[in-house]
């Protein structure tokens, strides 16, 4: 027990304890949180739909372990990249395995780290939906037992246990997963984002079989009865669970629940004891049999040369290369989604369908602009961490016989090429999903890449006033960096205003024509990113110098007092 | 104090061992030197040794405990410097050397003794408050070292632990360490500065491409007729393919004496400077 609460503060300290000093600093969990609220109104709005019609079904219980579900799975996804992070890729399992301490100490302590880090995100998803899915059943009449309002709470702290004991009892082959592609770093990334676009695709794909929303009036269909019925039956323990919370049988139905967790437990711990050290042992196994090299001497222009090796180094970095890239497929997801959610396209789900007078084309075009803005533009790690993510290979860079424009030009097309294929994704569902005019569609790739050269030319900026350096895995270059958000929040208001603009001049269609009404949009658009373009690259030219040769310098910090020990414990 | 016999370690998806039958032993009240070329298998072993590694044959024994068998018995009495740097950088350095501490369970009273004692030999008294982020290189050395001798274990493994260290600091290294040593206890020292080697150790172990080449007394090399420095004697075994098992080295004029069947050559008597 001893080892550890040791082992168990030194994890917390180290994960959560913030280096940052600044009180202005904007939590990232926040920004993040306010960019997802139109996502997350949509999903209340259909669970509450959902849930109504359920409740007046007789199945408000399965469609509790549904919701609850989906926001596992979510978990187990993103807990399943924290946890090999913290437990097979950490930088401290060497140091550990030198203790004289028992590798469940270790272990546990580790998944507690894990639980903790995803506690905050299962919130997120399950508080309001939740809170959604009760007033829905109030609204239907049902009488929910007391019980039931402690349970809202117990649901969220132990939503992600499930997931997490999933994953221990699947540590060994997930870790024979890791250390094979820890040898292949480029593969790894690839896979990582093949697997998130699958997975993302694959959520948003199943949302319209159960949220045919303008129909759930007339209630559920059979077919839907039966499948969350189905569903409940399969996930034994979450039905337990929801049987206990609305009073029905109670008692057994929550000792068996418990059953399950305390036996799941004590397989993951048995399955530690066997498995846990040696998995460990064989992520240092990384040396691979030499390969002859493929030489090659062409010569290349510096700056190609540069977003050349930039890529390499950023590829051979799966979690980095993850979330630099993700931004490209993440708006087209998303709007594919969104598409099929409404019975008449995008714009349907926003605007009166008995109203003629709104412009379908300016109202879909602004929601493509809107999450373009967010999803996109403002999320472009390749240029937010430009020099971040060169960690201490930095001074490596800053020593070499360089200009620094030959240096910003290079991390500006490397960013500008990502963006740009996003945009590519964002014109071909604009073009084949939505069925927006040819010119239009043209006009949006334009106007997104400008704007995007104006964002990224800000990401790069805002890193270069604050890199971190100094950062020795992936989640620390990810986590300790929210100064570089801004480019998120600007676009974030951007993309509103795009959309706000799109609604204004639909409605004007009625005094001028559409296509006035859409170039008007196009140029107003257009100018905007043009100035926007000019604003920060004027900014990174003016400022640009002087923040190269800052960047690098040791913060030290004034001395403290110094407290020698006086008594044994590790805290001070 | 530090037995290893007959160690063998193949990486994962390789043919070839990393470490083959790898066998010497570091005795009580003496310092071994490990030397070897890069790549040569110094960190594999010293990986097996702190219990890092597994590996499939062999038997590493610390003071009769044996690693595999009893490694939390075995763990406690090693104190270990790896050449990589403290992680744990949101931790202040107190922070640090506290939770080794309770890990080891070192007493309060001893605690702040050697503590002071190793703040200041490495001056670090100043820097101990800080968070180890802001440390420099050799800083952070220095708390890597603090770290792993504030238990007072019986056997030292230190891999490169001079790198970054100033004069000073390296001076008061060596010191400590012959200090450790003569207190019966044993040091594991592993560097690429011969001279340094040469210089603090009673013994030295030559290890390339995975085999232990020679284990020798540091002493036999100064008093034998050859008259070599260590650097001559390595660079001439290492200079030479193992597989061709050079007998003769002309340039330095004097003869390896090659065991064909163990591969591993001897120079002279391996005795250390205690007669043992």
């Amino acid at each position: 027990m001893k080892e550890f609460s040791l082992l168990f503060e030194l994890q917390l300290k180290n994960h959560f304890r913030s280096n940052e000093k600044s009180k202005n600093k904007i939590a990232m969990p926040i920004i993040i949180g306010l960019s997802m609220l139109p996502l997350l109104s949509i999903i209340c709005y259909a669970i509450y739909m959902v849930m109504y019609a359920g409740a007046m079904a007789g199945i408000a219980m399965e469609i509790l372990v549904f919701i609850l579900l989906s926001a596992q799975m979510f978990t187990l996804f993103f807990v399943s990249k924290v946890y090999i992070s913290i437990f097979y890729n950490a930088d401290d399992n060497e140091f550990l395995t030198t203790l004289p301490a028992n590798p469940i100490a270790m272990f546990m302590s580790k998944l507690i780290v894990v639980y903790i880090s995803e506690l905050s995100f299962s919130a997120f998803i399950l508080l309001p939906t939740l809170i959604t899915a009760t007033v829905a059943m109030n609204m239907a009449g049902m009488v929910l037992p007391v019980v039931f309002y402690f349970f809202i709470p117990l649901t969220i702290l132990f939503a992600p246990i499930i997931p997490l004991l999933i994953i221990s009892i699947f540590a060994a082959p997930i870790m024979y997963i890791a250390s094979f592609f820890k040898r292949r770093a480029a593969m790894s990334s690839i896979m990582s984002i093949l697997l998130f676009v699958v997975l993302m695709g694959s959520y948003f794909a199943l949302i319209p079989n159960f949220a045919n929303i303008s129909q759930l009036q007339n209630g559920l269909p059979p077919q839907a009865i039966a499948i969350f019925q189905k569903f409940a039956n399969y996930i034994y323990f979450d039905k337990t669970f929801f049987l206990a919370a609305l009073n029905i049988d109670f008692a057994k139905n929550f000792f068996i629940w418990l059953g399950i967790i305390i036996g799941s437990f004590a397989f993951a711990i048995l399955l530690t004891q066997l498995l846990f050290r040696r998995s460990i042992s064989a992520q240092f196994e990384t040396h691979s049999k030499s390969k002859v090299a493929n030489l090659d001497y062409k010569s290349q222009s510096i700056s190609m040369s540069l977003v050349k090796n930039d890529f390499k180094s950023l590829m051979r970095l799966p979690g980095l290369a993850m979330n630099s890239f993700l931004n490209i497929f993440m708006a087209p997801l998303l709007l594919v989604a969104m598409n099929f959610m409404s019975d008449g396209g995008i714009a349907g789900m926003y605007s009166d369908p008995n109203s003629a007078v709104l412009s379908s084309e300016l109202l879909v075009t602004g929601f493509v602009m809107m999450y373009s803005f967010m999803l996109n533009l403002g999320m472009n790690y390749v240029s937010m961490l430009s020099f971040t993510r060169e960690g201490r290979s930095f001074y490596f860079l800053k020593h070499l016989p360089v200009g620094l424009n030959e240096i910003l030009k290079a991390k500006k097309m490397f960013a500008d090429i990502v963006s740009a294929i996003g945009i590519v994704l964002l014109m071909l569902c604009a073009l084949l999903i939505f069925k927006i005019n040819v010119l239009s569609v043209i006009a949006l790739g334009i106007v997104l890449m400008v704007f995007a050269m104006g964002f990224n030319t800000l990401g790069i900026l805002r890193d270069m006033k604050k890199p971190n350096l100094e950062w020795s895995n992936i989640n620390e270059a990810l986590k300790r960096n929210t100064y570089i958000l801004m480019p998120f929040v600007i676009a974030i208001g951007i993309g509103i205003v795009s959309l706000v603009l799109a609604v204004l001049l639909s409605s004007l269609t009625e005094y001028i024509p559409e296509f006035w009404a859409i170039t008007i949009y196009w140029i107003v658009m257009l100018i905007g990113g043009i100035v926007l373009y000019l604003v920060f690259k004027k900014q990174l030219l003016d400022k640009s110098e002087e923040l190269f040769d800052k960047m690098g310098e040791p913060q030290v910090p004034q001395p403290k007092n110094i407290k020698l020990p006086k008594k044994i414990g590790f805290g001070l | 104090m530090l037995k290893v016999s007959n160690l063998t370690k193949t990486y994962a998806g390789n043919e070839k061992s990393a470490i083959e039958n790898v066998s010497f032993d570091v005795r009580d009240g003496e310092i071994f030197g490990f030397i070897g070329p890069n790549g040569a298998g110094k960190s594999t072993t010293i990986k097996c040794i702190t219990g890092i590694l597994n590996f499939e044959s062999g038997s590493i024994e610390i003071d009769g405990n044996d690693i595999r068998a009893n490694a939390i018995a075995a763990k406690r009495l090693v104190g270990y410097v790896s050449d990589n740097h403290i992680i744990y950088d949101k931790l202040t350095g107190i922070e640090f050397v506290n939770f080794m501490c309770d890990m080891f369970g070192v007493d309060p009273t001893s605690r702040k003794e050697r503590l002071d004692k190793y703040l200041n030999c490495f001056e670090l008294t100043k820097a101990i408050g800080d968070p180890i982020k802001s440390y420099s290189h050799g800083m952070k050395q220095k708390l890597n070292i603090i770290g792993a001798l504030i238990h007072n274990p019986k056997i030292w493994i230190l891999d490169e632990p001079l790198l970054g260290l100033d004069p000073k600091s390296s001076y008061n290294l060596k010191q400590l360490m012959r200090e450790h040593a003569q207190a019966g206890n044993s040091v594991f020292f592993s560097s690429h500065m011969l001279e340094i080697v040469e210089k603090v150790c009673d013994r030295v172990g030559i290890i390339d491409h995975g085999k232990m080449i020679t284990c020798c007394s540091v002493a036999d090399l100064q008093n034998s007729e050859i008259k070599t420095s260590l650097e001559d004697l390595f660079l001439s075994i290492t200079s030479k393919n193992v597989e061709n098992q050079v007998e003769k080295n002309e340039d330095n004029n004097f003869d390896l004496i090659t065991d064909k069947n163990s591969d591993k050559f001897d120079l002279g008597n391996d005795t250390d400077r205690k007669g043992e």
